[in-house]
């Protein structure tokens, strides 16, 4: 059914020419306008304060500026290893036991060890040796650490660190197990870790 | 005197019958339409930053009229599905008052969905192009010809004298959105 535009037209028109003057003022939408703008400024003002507060503490926290983070031991925040051996591959997690190496007398050994160190650590020293027995580390560097096998002269950021060591088993050992050990230390807080990263057992 | 209030003044003092008559046709009530007229304003100035310049702030504000309408009309639409259930014979009327082209237009106005019938408003009553009700209220050109073309047949079917005298207008419930 076709429908007269120009009609329709006439009608809206005669439908909307009796509508009387609003009754409104422009004061009295003055009024209104800034009472909203008001509102909207205060909105916008907590939500930008929320924001900022969000984008100061967020990375505050992240980054571990707040006490707790600060002060927490350095053993809670420990560094992991992947190890190779004459091409044995193991991994020592953060937690857990070291990998145990099956190894013969006068063995030559081939060791690669990659040190991953976590975002929240930084450290200052690091030894990697062979420990027989009892190892700690102090001021002066590592306790029971025969022979010390790699010394890096530099502090060891967060990331993957990569060290190559060579080493032959002894013929006649006088322990019955022997220990690829890492001892490091760090600057904030001070302290240090010695730790076994493998046992090399026959 | 700050810019905006100028701008609103100048629109206050000069277009407020238009703009009203604007929101008359969209809403059918007087009433509904003054508020409707005050809120557009109210939304288009309040932005501090975004207040609309004086050749533009009369187009800015039937947006937002347009807008308003429709999204109030959403949020009434379940009481107006249930309200004629309501009203029983009030709704009969007198005859001599169905004479009057104002309420026959207003009436078959009525039977349209909300969107249809801002589209009708803006393009026959406003003379907008297809084009420029369409970035109104968010839609493809050709949704909007698709709103037209289902409200010019329904119209056709109401306002003709064949669809008055078989009581046309009121028997379909309105289209969704």
């Amino acid at each position: 059914m076709v429908f007269d535009e120009h009609e329709l037209r006439n009608r809206l028109d005669a439908a909307a020419a009796d509508v009387s003057a609003p009754h409104v003022t422009t004061q009295g939408l003055i009024g209104r306008i800034r009472r909203r703008r008001a509102k909207i400024i205060s909105l916008f003002s907590v939500s930008l304060l929320a924001t900022a507060t969000i984008a100061i503490a967020v990375p505050i926290g992240l980054a571990g500026g707040g006490n707790r983070v600060a002060t927490a031991p350095p053993s809670q925040i420990l560094p992991s290893y992947v190890l190779t051996i004459n091409g044995r591959l193991q991994i020592r997690p953060q937690q857990g036991p070291a990998p145990s190496y099956h190894v013969r007398d006068g063995e030559h050994l081939d060791i690669t060890v990659e040190i991953r160190v976590p975002r929240q650590l930084r450290i200052s020293h690091l030894w990697l040796g062979i420990s027989r027995d009892t190892l700690g580390v102090g001021p002066n560097g590592p306790v029971g650490m025969h022979p010390i096998l790699a010394s890096p002269h530099r502090s060891l950021s967060p990331g993957s660190h990569t060290f190559t060591l060579h080493w032959r088993m002894p013929r006649h050992k006088s322990a019955a197990k022997l220990y690829l050990v890492s001892a490091w230390t760090t600057h904030k807080p001070q302290g240090g870790i010695a730790e076994t990263i493998a046992v090399l057992a026959p | 005197m700050e810019s905006w209030k100028r701008t609103l003044a100048e629109l206050a003092s000069v277009r407020l019958v238009s703009l009203k008559r604007q929101a008359f046709l969209l809403c059918g009530d007087e009433g509904l339409a003054e508020d409707l007229v005050q809120e557009a304003l109210v939304r288009a100035f309040s932005r501090p930053l975004r207040a609309p310049r004086a050749n533009e702030a009369e187009a800015y504000v039937r947006v937002i009229m347009v807008n308003l309408f429709i999204d109030g009309a959403r949020s009434r639409s379940r009481w107006q599905r249930t309200a004629p259930l309501l009203r029983g014979t009030e709704i009969a009327a007198d005859p001599a008052e169905q004479v009057v082209a104002r309420n026959v237009m207003l009436t078959a106005l009525n039977e349209l969905s909300p969107r249809q019938r801002a589209c009708i408003v803006l393009r026959h009553y406003q003379d907008l192009p297809v084009p420029q009700i369409a970035q109104a209220l968010g839609v493809a050109d050709g949704t909007v010809k698709r709103y037209l073309s289902e409200a010019m047949t329904r119209l056709a079917g109401l306002l003709s004298p064949a669809g008055m005298e078989n009581g046309g207008i009121g028997r379909d419930a309105p289209d969704g959105f």
